[in-house]
């Protein structure tokens, strides 16, 4: 087997309160993505899925174990030795209307990269770089000159697919970033990210609650429970034969379509739990059993 | 855009005539401005007296207005400056890195802060000399607390927006996303205090100027107002025609900043 595209390894981020407690946002996660796959993690809001993604990619300064790049390891790497590993790596954002610069043309926020890495030089260079961008994620190169607030939701997000793509990426981390679409516009833009999948070998870190989504563009899945992963392995591995608890429960709250094939909800009883501990204690980390080849299930 | 808003006209339009009256008209009415021109306390509009009047000691009013504008208009032009280039530096670092940083840098915005403003600026001026220099300094150093919090503010808004992360995530520099990221999202709010602060620099140059702390050979007028003040009961033009300029000069700047709020701001555009 070839080495993984990324590799996380023993990741753990703890935000401190000013209490004396601690949040355990991400706890002894372990991770792997081969090139050209794509791996969902799921669960609930505030399971830490989030902070995981902005410790990969380095938004997040991780507190303890390693994430290693194409075999190099980037954690505590400062932001000018990280420079060149970012365009290994970029990161498309849940709000299209919160993630694009107000002030910039939308053709200036896809080239800035390009400018920062010196990949291109300003002029009809950079310009006809931008414009092949635009093509490619399904815009016009005449929209290079508009602003943000002239787009729709979903144009918008091919414009920060564009920008992500325009340092020819390996992985491209998505946190939640068809969740704030309505469904035909998701589909769409699902649609051209499995393109993109297919024509330029892109592996995807796929954020997300939605399991519909997940059906239909992972191939790998991870459940993520109170900052630990419970559940990893392949897509019909953890949507045919869900082994943990809650994955069972995750699965069984999806909607489905047809009301002959529903069946009783496993509910989710008590109090919710909280990722908050006082200072001092923690949860305990859970270990992993291989209930069939490349699928791990936490021990309960 | 900035055309389409009728207030900002009034005021470039105004700005445009109170710079001529300053810079252009002098060129013309070059005579010794305290030369005497007629019996003093001549009333405005009298014939064959000078158009505004003759002041305490018998000189032209409207000339030494005139040339006064360009003394009061570099003075607050240049503290405007000072003062909105180091409030912004300071905000923008202090919101932008916070914690330590952020902490010391507000503490030293407090401490200028507290100063009583008008009394320090006396004391700078009659120690170091009623020169421009000093005077702008003066202003500078007791003004620019205000700009900081503001533009701190502003970079605690707008640093953790998705925007910003996703400037981080393509690899920006630090200082790349401080000057050419948030800081054009801060101008509506800095342009804005930047006019409002060049009024307020003119207001305060014009109040330290009629205690008699300012330069004696240029007359601002502020200064004017104030030599004229004693003699107000019988020669109402010497206080109202200096004063009717800062107050025309404020006003003018307050409409064009809220113009080009609405100009640079992508979102009005085209409304």
């Amino acid at each position: 087997m070839t080495t993984p595209l990324l590799e996380v390894h023993d990741l753990q981020k703890v935000f401190p309160i000013a209490d004396g407690s601690k949040v355990h946002a991400v706890e002894h996660v372990d991770i792997e993505i081969q090139h050209s796959e794509t791996l969902a993690v799921v669960g609930e809001s505030g399971c830490g899925k989030s902070t995981l993604a902005q410790l990969i990619c380095k938004l997040l300064e991780a507190d303890g174990g390693s994430v290693k790049l194409d075999n190099q390891e980037i954690r505590g790497l400062s932001t000018s030795q990280m420079r060149p590993h970012r365009a290994k790596m970029q990161m498309i954002f849940q709000d299209p209307f919160a993630s694009l610069d107000p002030r910039r043309s939308v053709g200036y926020s896809v080239s800035e990269p390009l400018i920062i890495h010196g990949l291109a030089k300003r002029g009809s260079e950079l310009r006809d770089r931008v414009a092949r961008l635009f093509e490619r994620v399904g815009l016009m190169a005449s929209h290079m000159e508009q602003f943000p607030h002239q787009f729709s939701g979903g144009q918008r997000q091919r414009v920060c697919i564009a920008r992500a793509l325009a340092l020819q990426p390996k992985l491209v981390i998505a946190d939640e970033s068809v969740s704030a679409l309505d469904v035909s516009v998701q589909a769409q833009v699902i649609n051209l990210m499995m393109e993109l999948q297919r024509d330029m070998g892109l592996s995807y870190l796929f954020i997300t609650h939605d399991l519909a989504v997940v059906e239909r563009m992972a191939h790998r899945v991870a459940v993520m429970y109170l900052g630990q992963i419970v559940e990893i392995g392949k897509r019909a591995q953890v949507f045919e034969n869900p082994t943990h608890s809650y994955t069972k429960k995750l699965l069984s709250a999806a909607p489905i379509a047809d009301p002959r094939q529903r069946k009783e909800r496993l509910l989710l009883t008590g109090e919710i739990p909280s990722p908050r501990w006082p200072a001092g204690e923690g949860p305990v980390r859970v270990e992993h059993v291989e209930v069939e080849p490349g699928h791990f299930v936490a021990k309960e | 855009m900035f055309m389409a808003n009728k207030a900002a006209v009034f005021g470039a339009g105004l700005m445009i005539v109170i710079l001529f009256v300053s810079y252009i008209l002098p060129l013309f009415f070059s005579a010794d401005k305290f030369a005497y021109a007629g019996k003093r306390h001549t009333a405005p509009f009298t014939d064959g007296g000078p158009l505004l009047g003759t002041d305490y000691l018998g000189r032209d009013v409207a000339l030494i207005v005139m040339h006064g504008g360009s003394t009061t208009l570099e003075v607050a032009g240049f503290a405007a400056l000072l003062i909105v280039t180091v409030g912004a530096l300071i905000g923008a670092l202090a919101g932008y890195y916070g914690g330590i940083i952020d902490r010391t840098l507000m503490k030293v915005t407090e401490f200028f802060q507290v100063l009583p403003g008008l009394l320090f600026a006396l004391v700078v001026v009659a120690l170091f000399g009623a020169s421009t220099t000093t005077i702008v300094l003066a202003i500078g150093v007791i003004s620019w607390p205000p700009i900081a919090r503001q533009t701190r503010s502003e970079f605690l808004k707008q640093k953790n927006l998705e925007y910003v992360k996703a400037a981080r995530s393509i690899g920006a520099s630090n200082a790349r996303i401080i000057l050419l990221t948030i800081l054009p999202n801060t101008l509506p709010v800095l342009i804005v205090q930047a006019t409002l602060t060049m009024g307020a620099a003119i207001l305060f140059e014009a109040g330290l100027a009629f205690l008699g702390l300012g330069d004696p050979d240029s007359l601002s007028w502020g200064y004017y107002v104030g030599l004229n003040r004693q003699y107000f009961l019988v020669n109402w033009w010497g206080v109202t025609f200096p004063g009717l300029m800062v107050f025309l000069t404020v006003l003018s700047l307050s409409l064009i900043g809220d113009g080009i709020q609405d100009a640079i701001n992508p979102k009005l555009r085209g409304r």
